[in-house]
């Protein structure tokens, strides 16, 4: 049993708050019996929860120090916590972002009494951008927000070694097999592998192969950190090394939540596509060698898209998913990320 | 849908929740939230919770796990091997006990006083010692009904209703799902995620 009940009560009802602005709160503890509490601390954070695994960060704290308290007594100990930039709080629909305020004594011998206070991070209002007198009207502009976990930079993988070796090592083993004159059960377990070792390598591949034909493409997204309904300039150029078909060049504005739940071989991705916004940037068209292709769209970021969030095992990303279909030649595929901040 | 700042509310607010019941849990929460008998091992006894994915053996463990202070647990992944140290912690667990090598499987039973073993397969067999089983198969209603309850609870905002779901809806489950009970959270989530208000929830 706990020797002393702790409840925290915030200055705001509903307790919405905006990065820069002064959290106060009260930490009150009612006393049940004679405690020492070596340290007693008031923090504040985020967590995530939903179908991902939890991730949580502990961005600031104010240490109360150590108490002794008589059983009956009541004390009330105000705090503050200026809020931080971010990452804001967002439900969607695998993924919750929230905060909260915590307290947690730690004494000696007996299980620690702690509380937390549930609170709202809201975007930081967009800035007011003056216009040049009759030139240029006023316009908005984002205000950055942290995006997230401290320190978590999304990677891209490259599988292209990991897949040849799998491919192989498939082909390999089928090709014994094959020799060990396999029955129809181990006939269609060699298929497989090597079926799913050759789509792997292929993916893999892809990509590489096409720019055989296409030379180096240059993507641009810009900015690359924009704010809420911010117009966003694409564009594309390549300088084929042979003579090109091309199917259509096209891609999609995508926000999509990603989360990893459980570990191990329990470990899954789930994926929920919020928006998609298609961008036509050519039809189909011939493109001779070494002649140069530019291509340049614009797209707006969704009014109330979802703010971008990265963490462990929780992201809330948006991409720029590009497509070069080329004709009778392997595609080029590949996604270019976007920061997008909530105000 | 989309994000409207301006119309956020503390989390699942109109359920009388904090969080959608059935998402992700930490350990320690899946311990809490645990209705599974309590377990009583013997001196030198070797226990196996038995079953497929998905039907609660890590649940099992986890909850005995935090009501045996001075015990230890241990997960393996694939290809992992048990770090048995000199005092492996009284009652030791060890989740997914089914990857171990025979080599591995023989040093633990050999090494360890009270063993708690979850696993796919009966690993009864690779010992001298007397092993207890407790086989996880097979859910009713009544089970799946305590189960969703402890986790609306688990999950509860503040006195009031929450949101229930009935005996048709639990039976419903149970039909669909068997007793693969990974799959039957799942479709709860997705199910609290559309659901508005208090009140019985359609699955």
């Amino acid at each position: 049993m706990s020797k002393c009940k702790l409840s925290i009560t915030l200055d705001r009802e509903p307790p919405q708050y905006k990065p820069g602005e002064m959290l106060k709160g009260t930490l009150l503890a009612e006393v049940e019996s004679d405690v020492k509490i070596d340290s007693l601390v008031v923090s504040i954070g985020w967590r995530t929860h939903g179908k991902g695994n939890v991730d949580e960060e502990q961005v600031d704290f104010e240490p109360m120090g150590a108490k002794t308290w008589s059983a009956g007594e009541r004390h009330e100990l105000p705090f503050s916590f200026v809020m931080p930039k971010g990452p804001v709080s967002y439900h969607g629909y695998l993924l919750n972002v929230d905060w909260y305020v915590k307290a947690n004594a730690d004494v000696a011998w007996a299980r620690d009494p702690k509380t937390e206070a549930e609170l709202l991070l809201l975007p930081a209002p967009a800035e007011r951008l003056p216009g040049d007198g009759y030139r240029t009207e006023p316009k908005t502009a984002a205000q950055p927000h942290v995006l997230g976990a401290t320190g978590i930079v999304p990677q891209k993988h490259d599988h292209r070694v990991f897949s040849l070796v799998f491919l192989v090592v498939s082909v390999g083993i089928a090709v014994v097999m094959l020799g060990k004159k396999p029955n129809l059960f181990s006939l269609s377990i060699i298929g497989a592998f090597v079926g799913v070792g050759s789509f792997i390598a292929y993916r893999s591949w892809r990509n590489t192969l096409a720019k055989q034909k296409l030379g180096d493409v240059q993507v641009s997204v810009e900015p690359e950190h924009a704010g809420r309904g911010q117009p966003l300039r694409v564009s594309v150029s390549l300088r084929p090394l042979y003579d090109v078909s091309l199917t259509s060049i096209r891609a999609d504005l995508v926000g999509r939540e990603r989360v990893i739940s459980g570990s191990g071989t329990n470990k899954q991705t789930h994926v929920h596509e919020l928006r998609r916004t298609p961008i036509e940037l050519s039809g189909a068209r011939d493109v001779r060698a070494r002649e140069e292709l530019v291509l340049e769209e614009m797209v707006t970021i969704p009014e109330d898209a979802e703010p971008t969030f990265h963490s462990a095992e929780n992201h809330v990303v948006w991409e720029l998913e590009l497509h070069v279909d080329v004709a009778l030649w392997p595609d080029l595929k590949d996604d270019y990320e976007v920061f997008v901040h909530p105000s | 849908m989309g994000y409207q700042p301006a119309n956020l509310t503390l989390p699942f607010l109109e359920l009388n929740l904090t969080r959608n019941p059935f998402g992700e849990l930490t350990r320690q929460e899946r311990a809490r939230v645990a209705t599974v008998p309590g377990l009583t091992i013997a001196a030198h006894e070797v226990v196996q919770v038995l079953g497929r994915a998905g039907r609660g053996k890590t649940t099992h463990l986890l909850a005995w796990h935090v009501a045996h202070p001075g015990a230890s647990y241990e997960y393996l992944g694939e290809g992992e091997s048990v770090s048995v140290t000199r005092s492996p912690g009284d009652p030791f667990f060890v989740d997914e006990a089914q990857r171990l090598t025979e080599r591995e499987l023989a040093r633990l039973f050999d090494t360890v006083p009270r063993l708690v073993l979850g696993t796919h397969r009966d690993l009864s067999g690779h010992t001298t010692r007397s092993v207890r089983t407790l086989e996880l198969s097979g859910l009713d209603t009544e089970k799946l009904g305590k189960i969703v309850e402890l986790r609306i609870e688990a999950a509860r905002r503040r006195s009031g209703p929450v949101p229930t779901l009935d005996r048709e809806a639990l039976g419903k489950l149970i039909d669909e799902h068997g007793d693969d009970l990974r799959s039957i959270e799942a479709r709860l989530y997705d199910a609290f995620q559309r659901h508005t208000g208090v009140g019985n929830v359609e699955v």
